[in-house]
């Protein structure tokens, strides 16, 4: 069970400066915005966080394009906003950091067919929940979340959206409870990023003698050839022989699953 | 069928699909096989289908017109739950996507609280893009009523595929028996 309580404490606490500027070219005003600058929790998605945003700079654009779905750009790609923002960050950023996090607020010709609409927080939280379900799919076949009440559901996503520790963790200790014959999860659930994807697969955390999987032992199962690789998650490199079962109670993020960026 | 859980191997789904487009390739109808590459569970069938609705969709028009919609489907098999996935994207004439909004309301969910867990925006497996999707927690259990079907994709299909406007043709039958 996840019971280091500081080190969840520290993984909820991590936040991220970033810096907002609008797309010069969407500029219609005679005076250029200044840029807005947010601390932002690594562990929160951009549509929740970025209210503020939007308003800071919705009276420079075009009129007409004052209501339409804003979204983001960081280094020539759209983001990719349905990750947690800290996947974001070490997925695009990696090891290369320079702070503040400098990001490019577009309220024009949005990427449809590459990023998610999130027009209403409910859509985001019925993305956030749909994680969730399938985490727990993998853990105890559905059965935790299929117990629990609506508000707890409700319970979940108000403490991930308000920054609210406590309430969050009442309910997800009951997610991060091995079944009660057993001391592990069935499968982990996780998200191996590369290139422009990820990749899912079902790694149980014990070998068939019951030994304790690594990360190590994770990566050989899904790149037997490249034993060397490093991973980065939540800014830091995690080693390579720490405990899949332990990583996932306690470096998963609010969804549930264990986000891993491979460094190349 | 994995008797341990009760849900859809790989082996199973990609037997399913290449039999259902065998069979599609024998009745003229357009499904197509494709294959993502250097991915594990890549294989898919897709179809792309012309729709003409009598309801306006657009926010902006009130009045009801004719429209043509492009529905390109997908199913795709997820790995997590083991099970087959129906998703699509749908465009308008213009090239427009239709919003998630707009298909609740083509496919009678806008007034039901259950739509944000039913059918909404969701990753494809292989494709990596937003497609509309049905949600799959669902189908684990529709799966299992199939256990019988000697082709559990075309079983399955047949009977969520409606819900989002995709029928099957009952020709495909005689690979469930």
């Amino acid at each position: 069970m996840a019971n280091d309580r500081e080190i969840l404490r520290e993984i909820w606490e991590g936040k991220l400066p970033v810096c907002f500027q609008l797309d010069p070219n969407e500029v219609s005003e005679l005076q250029q915005p200044d840029p807005f600058f947010l601390m932002v929790p690594r562990l929160s998605y951009f549509p929740l966080v970025t209210d503020k945003v939007r308003k800071h700079f919705s009276r420079y654009v075009d009129p007409e394009k004052q209501e339409q779905e804003m979204w983001l750009e960081y280094d020539g790609q759209p983001v990719k906003w349905h990750f947690p923002i800290g996947v974001v960050f070490d997925l695009y950023v990696g090891s290369d950091i320079q702070l503040p996090w400098n990001i490019t607020v577009h309220f024009d010709k949005f990427p449809e067919s590459q990023i998610f609409r999130f027009s209403t927080k409910e859509i985001v939280e019925a993305h956030f929940m749909a994680c969730i379900k399938e985490a727990d799919f993998l853990k105890h076949r559905g059965q935790v979340v299929s117990s629990m009440q609506k508000k707890d559901h409700n319970q979940l996503w108000v403490g991930l959206q308000n920054d609210k520790f406590d309430q969050f963790w009442a309910v997800n200790r009951k997610l991060m409870e091995a079944p009660s014959d057993q001391d592990h999860f069935k499968y982990i659930p996780f998200r191996l990023y590369m290139d422009d994807g990820y990749k899912q697969k079902l790694i149980k955390p014990i070998t068939e003698d019951g030994r304790r999987k690594t990360l190590h032992d994770l990566i050989t199962e899904i790149f037997p050839n490249q034993p060397n690789v490093k991973i980065r998650t939540h800014g830091m490199v995690p080693p390579m022989e720490t405990p899949i079962q332990w990583m996932s109670e306690h470096l998963s993020y609010p969804d549930n699953f264990l986000h891993l960026c491979l460094q190349v | 069928m994995d008797s341990m859980h009760l849900s859809m191997s790989w082996d199973t789904f990609l037997k399913d699909i290449k039999e259902m487009k065998a069979h599609s390739d024998s009745i003229d109808d357009d499904w197509l096989l494709n294959q993502g590459r250097n991915h594990e569970y890549g294989a898919y069938l897709s179809k792309k289908l012309v729709n003409c609705f009598s309801t306006s969709l657009s926010t902006d028009t009130p009045e009801k017109s004719d429209s043509l919609i492009t529905f390109d489907y997908h199913v795709v098999y997820n790995p997590s739950y083991g099970c087959p996935v129906l998703c699509f994207n749908a465009w308008e004439m213009n090239g427009s996507l239709l919003t998630i909004e707009q298909c609740w309301k083509q496919f009678n969910l806008a007034n039901f609280d259950y739509k944000y867990h039913t059918l909404t925006q969701m990753e494809h497996p292989v494709l990596m893009k937003p497609f509309i999707t049905l949600h799959p927690c669902k189908t684990t259990e529709l799966v299992q009523l199939f256990a019988n079907s000697k082709n559990v994709v075309v079983s399955w299909l047949s009977t969520v595929g409606p819900v989002v406007g995709l029928n099957i043709s009952s020709h495909y039958a005689k690979l469930t028996n």
